[in-house]
C-alpha cells in the first residue's frame, strides 16, 4: 500500500514537472480524435466542411479538455497552486510600485514583530530546557508592592519538608573571580544546592553534575561544572579540563564537567558561566537563617495546583521561628508560589511588561499595515473588476477565484515574512544591547529555533489573510456581464469598506501615538528629576580584592586612593560601598546604610546640611560616627536638632555628627531613601570626580590599578552619568521604540488615505468637471475633498480616543508623573494625526481642483 | 490521496470498467474505445470530456500503460493496453459489477413481475 502511495506520489510529481510533454501528447491524441470523428461524417456522407464543424462541436472546448486531461496526473491542489503563485507573480511584476510598498511594508512590520518577539520568546516564554519544566515553580514574597525572589535559609528548611513538592532547588547568583595562570576575570556563577540538578533533570554534557556530596561544608574537594558555552570560549572545548584545578574566588575548585549546551542556568539573561555547590558560597550568608539570599524553586509533584503548593508553604511560613534580629517582619501571607517553567530573574521581571506593551502596539503597526493594504488591494481589484467579470463570465469557479486573489495577497505576505525575518535578524541583537546597557546584562540565546520560525510563518499566513480575505470576497460577489463589458466604477459598498479601513488605521495609529506620547512624556520627566546628587563628571571604579585581608587591604586602599588622586584631571577621590541609583546592599526597617570614605560627599555633590562630613580619622579609627541624610533627619528627630543625637546601626550605637542632603539610590521613580552614612576605609569601589571628561580617565585608572595590584581585577568602570543613564534604559527603549512604532503608523496611515482619495478623485474627474462648469471654485473643490480627509480622521480618533484610554491603564506603572488621561497630551496628538492626514490629503485636493472641466467633460 | 474523483464516477467506476473490458480484449487508441462502446449501445455513448481523462487518470493509476503505434489509416495514434495489474483490476471489478447488478435485480424485480 505504501509503496504503490509512493509510486503514485513520484509519477504525479514527475508529472506536475514534465507538463509541456504530457500536454503535446494529450493534444496529438484530441487531433488524432478529431480527425478520426471527421473522418466517420464524411463517410456519412457529409460535406467536408459541415464534417469538420461537426468533429468540432463534438470533441467541444479542446484546450478545456485538455487541461482536465492533464488534471489526471497531478494532484490538483499543487498545481493549481502553482498556477495561482505564478499567475500571482505576474500581476505583481505588472504593477511592481504596489508590490514593492506592499513587500516593504509587510516586511518591516512582521520583521519589527518578530525582532520583538524573539526577545519576548526568549526572556519570558521559551521553557527552561530542563524535565517537565511546566511543573518547576519560584516561591517569592510581595515586599511593599515589588515582588522578591530572595528567601531565607529558614524557608529552605522549612519547605524542602512540603509533601506537595518533590523537591526544592535552592541558588543564588554571583559574581565569580576566576584566576587562571595570574590573570583575572569575572565569570557569572550559579551557587547551586546539591540536588537541583537531579530535580531539574538537567545531565551532564561531559564528566558530571553536582551532586548532594558535594553540597556539603566538609567537602574537601570542591566541584564545578562550566556552561557549555563558557567551556567552548574559554577552553575551547578541550575535554581534557575534567579533574583539572580552577581558581574561583581564592579558592581551587575542581572542574567535575560541563553542562549540557542549552543549559545556562535558571534567570534568563543572566547566564551562568561556571554553577559550584551552594556551601562554596564564601559568606556569612550561608549560616544566618534571617537573611533573604537565596532562590527557591520547587517541582510540583504530580498532580497537586500551584495554589496547593502555595497553601501549603504559608502555613509551613508561620511555623518558622522568628529570629528577633530579623529587620523584616515575617508576612506568610505574602508568600507566592508562581509558575517557573520558563525560568525566573530580574531580567524577565523588569521587562516583561516593557515587551508586552512593545509587542502590543507592533501588532497594531502590524493591522494598521494589513488595513492599508486591504484598501490598497480594494482600489486594485476593483481596477480589474472588468478583467474578473469576464472571468467570471466565462465559466471561471467563484471559489477558484477566491483562491487565486488570496494566492496573491499571501504571496505579498510571505515575500514580506522573508525580508521581515532579516530584518528581525539584524535588529534583535541591537535592540538587546540596548537592554543590556543598563543595571542588567543581558544574554539570551537568540538562535534560530522552530518557534521563531512559527512565529514568523503564522504571522505571514495570518496577515496575509486577514489583508486579502476582503478585497477577494468583494471581487468575486458581485458580477454581472454588464459590468464586463463597460467600464468599472468603486461601488458604494467597496467605498464604504475602504473608508472603515482609513478610519481603523487612524484609530490603532491613535492608541499607539498616545502610548508613546505618554511614555516619552515619563521618560522625560524621570530625567528632570533631582537625584540629590551631581552625576557629571564623576567616574566609577569598583574591584573586588577579596584576597586582601587585614593589614594588607588598608595599604592596598591608601595606595590606590594615592594613586588615583596623583592622576591628571583628578580633583577629589573617594571610596564607597554603594553608588547613588546603584542600589541598597544593607537596608534595615528604618534605613538604607552606606558605607563611604572621605570626600564621599563632595564628590558626588550631595550637599552638606549641617553639622560636618566624615574624615579620614573617623574612618581609619572606625570611630562610632554617622552622617544621616534629611529625611532620617526627619524621620528619626522631628523635634530636634539631629546633631550630637545617638542612632541604632545595627546594634552599634552611632552619633550623628552631620546631616546631607537626600539621594536617590534604588530608583528615580521613588522618593529617596532615608540613609545612614557610616565612616570606612578599606579598599571596593572609588569614585573620581574630574576636571574634565571622566571616561578619558578610564584607561590611567586601569594603568594605574594594574601597577599596584596586577591580581586585583575591575568589576566595573564607568561614569556615574552612565549608571543615572542605566536605570532608565527600559523607559528609554520603550519610549523610543514606541515612538518609531507610532511615527510609522502614522506614515503608513497617510499613505493609504493619500491613496484613497487620489483614487476617488480620479474617479470622480467628470463629476468635478460638471461641479466646475457649474460654477463651483477651486476653493470649494479643494474643500470638497479635504473634508472628506478630515472627516475620515476625525472618525478615527473618536474611536481611537477611548482605545487608547483604555490600553494606556493597562501600562500605568511604566508611566511617571503623567497621568494616563493627559488632556494636553491627546489633543496634541489628535491634532498632529489631523495636521498629517491634511496633508496627505492636500495633494489630491489640488490635483481635484486644477481639473479643468472642459478636459473632464470631453473625456466623460 | 486527497485528489477528487472525476464527476461520473460511481462506486464501481461504470467508465472505468467499460474501458477496461474493452483493452482487456487487446491494445486500442482513445478513438477507438470510444466507437467500440458507441458500436456496441447508443446507451453507452462516451463523451469524449469524460474519456481522456479517465484514460489519463487510469494510466497514471498504474492501470494501463500506453505507447505511440500506427492506427488502421496510417496515422500515429496513442495506444492503450492493461498492464498486469489492470487485468487482475477487470477481473475484481467485473465480479464486484455482477455482485451489485444481482443484489439490485433482488431488490427491484418484485416491482417488475
Amino acid at each position: 500500500m505504501l509503496r504503490q502511495l509512493w509510486l503514485d506520489a513520484r509519477t504525479r510529481f514527475a508529472a506536475l514537472f514534465a507538463r509541456r510533454h504530457l500536454r503535446s501528447r494529450a493534444d496529438e491524441e484530441l487531433q488524432f480524435h478529431l480527425v478520426m470523428l471527421e473522418q466517420r461524417y464524411r463517410e456519412r456522407g457529409i460535406a467536408p466542411a459541415e464534417a469538420r464543424a461537426q468533429a468540432r462541436r463534438q470533441l467541444g472546448n479542446a484546450t478545456l479538455l485538455t487541461e482536465h486531461t492533464l488534471d489526471s496526473w497531478r494532484y490538483a491542489f499543487v498545481s493549481t497552486l502553482i498556477q495561482d503563485v505564478r499567475y500571482g507573480l505576474r500581476g505583481l511584476r505588472r504593477n511592481p510600485g504596489f508590490a514593492a510598498t506592499a513587500v516593504l511594508s509587510l516586511a518591516l512590520g512582521i520583521g519589527a514583530n518578530t525582532a520583538i518577539f524573539r526577545l519576548f520568546d526568549a526572556l519570558l516564554f521559551r521553557p527552561l530546557p530542563v524535565k517537565s519544566p511546566d511543573e518547576l515553580v519560584l516561591v517569592t514574597q510581595q515586599i511593599g508592592d515589588q515582588r522578591s525572589l530572595m528567601l531565607t535559609n529558614g524557608d529552605r528548611e522549612a519547605f524542602s519538608a512540603s509533601d506537595t513538592l518533590s523537591g526544592l532547588c535552592a541558588s543564588r547568583h554571583s559574581r565569580i573571580r576566576v584566576t587562571r595562570s595570574g590573570e583575572s576575570h569575572f565569570a557569572e556563577g550559579m551557587f547551586a544546592g546539591g540536588n537541583c540538578f537531579a530535580l531539574l533533570g538537567v545531565g551532564a554534557s561531559l564528566g558530571r553534575t553536582i551532586t548532594e556530596a558535594d553540597d556539603q561544608l566538609s567537602a574537601n574537594d570542591l566541584a564545578a561544572i562550566l556552561s557549555y558555552g563558557y567551556w567552548q570560549r574559554e577552553f575551547g572545548a578541550d575535554p581534557s579540563v575534567l579533574g583539572r584545578k580552577i581558581d574561583l574566588d581564592g579558592r581551587s575548585f575542581t572542574i567535575a564537567g560541563v553542562a549540557p549546551p542549552g543549559f545556562i542556568g535558571l534567570e534568563p539573561g543572566a547566564p551562568a558561566d561556571v554553577i559550584v555547590p551552594l556551601t562554596s558560597f564564601h559568606s556569612p550568608l550561608l549560616a544566618n537563617p534571617d537573611v533573604h539570599w537565596l532562590r527557591l524553586l520547587g517541582r510540583r509533584k504530580p498532580g497537586v495546583s500551584i495554589e496547593q503548593v502555595q497553601a501549603d508553604l504559608r502555613v509551613r511560613a508561620t511555623r518558622i521561628p522568628q529570629s528577633p534580629k530579623a529587620n523584616r517582619p515575617r508576612q506568610p501571607e505574602r508568600l507566592e508560589v508562581v509558575p517557573a517553567g520558563s525560568g525566573f530573574g530580574a531580567a524577565r521581571m523588569a521587562f516583561s511588561l516593557p515587551l508586552r506593551l512593545l509587542m502590543g502596539a507592533i501588532a497594531l503597526v502590524l493591522l494598521i499595515a494589513c488595513a492599508n493594504l486591504a484598501s490598497l488591494l480594494l482600489a486594485r481589484t476593483s481596477g480589474r473588476r472588468q478583467e474578473i467579470d469576464l472571468r467570471i463570465a466565462l465559466g471561471a469557479g467563484r471559489a477558484r477565484l477566491l483562491r487565486q486573489l488570496l494566492t496573491e495577497s499571501l504571496l505579498l505576505s510571505v515575500l514580506g515574512g522573508l525580508a521581515g525575518t532579516a530584518i528581525a535578524w539584524v535588529t534583535t541583537p541591537v535592540l538587546l544591547r540596548a537592554m543590556s546597557r543598563g543595571r542588567m546584562a543581558m544574554a539570551v540565546d537568540l538562535s534560530l529555533d522552530g518557534r521563531t520560525l512559527l512565529f514568523i510563518a503564522a504571522t505571514s499566513l495570518l496577515t496575509g489573510v486577514l489583508f486579502g480575505i476582503l478585497p477577494a470576497l468583494g471581487a468575486i460577489r458581485h458580477t454581472n456581464l454588464a459590468g464586463a463589458l463597460h467600464g468599472a466604477r468603486l461601488k458604494t459598498g467597496t467605498r464604504r469598506w475602504s473608508a472603515a479601513l482609513i478610519v481603523a488605521q487612524v484609530a490603532f495609529c491613535m492608541v499607539v501615538l498616545v502610548s508613546a506620547a505618554l511614555l516619552l512624556g515619563s521618560l522625560r520627566q524621570l530625567q528632570r528629576v533631582d537625584p540629590g546628587f551631581r552625576k557629571e563628571h564623576v567616574l566609577l571604579l569598583t574591584i573586588r580584592p577579596d584576597n586582601y585581608k587585614g593589614q594588607s587591604a588598608v595599604s592596598l586602599h591608601r595606595e590606590i586612593l594615592h594613586r588615583l588622586a596623583a592622576i591628571p584631571g583628578v580633583e577629589v577621590v573617594t571610596s564607597f560601598m554603594d553608588a547613588p541609583l546603584g542600589g541598597s546592599s544593607i537596608t534595615t526597617r528604618f534605613f538604607s546604610i552606606n558605607e563611604v570614605g572621605p570626600g564621599f560627599f563632595e564628590t558626588m555633590g550631595i550637599p552638606l546640611l549641617a553639622g560636618r562630613a566624615l574624615t579620614e580619622q573617623d574612618a581609619v579609627e572606625d570611630r562610632p560616627v554617622a552622617v544621616i541624610s534629611a529625611r532620617v533627619a526627619r524621620e528619626s528627630f522631628p523635634d530636634r536638632s539631629p546633631l550630637g543625637q545617638h542612632l541604632d546601626v545595627f546594634g552599634k550605637d552611632k552619633v550623628v555628627v552631620g546631616v546631607v542632603g537626600d539621594a536617590r539610590y534604588r530608583s528615580l521613580r521613588q522618593p529617596a531613601e532615608p540613609m545612614v552614612y557610616e565612616p570606612v576605609f578599606g579598599p571596593g569601589s572609588y569614585a573620581l570626580r574630574t576636571a574634565g571628561d571622566p571616561r578619558a580617565l578610564a584607561g590611567f585608572v586601569r594603568r594605574e590599578l594594574r601597577d599596584v595590584a596586577r591580581d586585583v581585577p575591575v568589576w566595573s568602570l564607568d561614569t556615574l552619568d552612565a549608571l543615572v543613564d542605566g536605570t532608565l534604559v527600559q523607559e528609554r527603549m520603550v519610549s523610543s521604540l514606541c515612538g518609531l512604532f507610532g511615527v510609522f503608523a502614522l506614515l503608513i496611515a497617510s499613505i493609504g488615505l493619500y491613496g484613497r482619495l487620489s483614487y476617488s478623485v480620479a474617479e470622480r474627474t467628470g463629476e468635478i468637471g460638471v461641479r466646475m462648469a457649474l460654477g463651483a471654485n477651486q476653493a470649494g473643490v479643494l474643500w470638497m475633498v479635504l473634508r472628506d480627509a478630515l472627516m475620515l480622521s476625525v472618525c478615527g480618533i473618536a474611536i481611537g480616543m477611548p482605545l487608547a484610554l483604555t490600553s494606556t491603564r493597562l501600562f500605568r506603572s511604566l508611566l511617571f508623573a503623567v497621568a494616563p488621561t493627559d488632556a494636553a497630551t491627546l489633543a496634541a496628538i489628535a491634532a498632529s494625526i489631523v495636521g498629517v492626514t491634511m496633508i496627505a490629503g492636500y495633494l489630491p485636493a489640488r490635483r481635484a481642483a486644477s481639473v479643468d472641466p472642459v478636459v473632464a467633460l470631453r473625456a466623460e | 490521496m486527497g485528489r477528487p474523483q472525476k464527476p461520473g464516477a460511481d462506486a464501481i467506476g461504470t467508465l472505468d470498467l467499460l474501458i477496461l473490458s474493452r483493452l482487456a480484449r487487446g491494445p486500442m487508441h482513445g478513438f477507438g474505445i470510444a466507437e467500440y462502446l458507441l458500436g456496441i449501445s447508443d446507451a453507452l455513448h462516451v463523451e469524449e470530456g469524460s474519456l481522456y481523462p479517465a484514460l489519463h487518470r487510469l494510466e497514471s493509476q498504474g492501470v494501463i500503460e500506453s505507447t505511440w503505434g500506427v492506427s488502421e489509416n496510417n496515422r500515429r495514434a496513442r495506444f492503450y493496453k492493461l498492464t498486469p495489474r489492470g487485468r487482475k483490476q477487470v477481473t475484481a471489478k467485473i465480479s464486484d459489477w455482477q455482485r451489485m447488478v444481482a443484489a439490485i435485480n433482488r431488490v427491484i424485480e418484485p416491482l417488475v413481475s
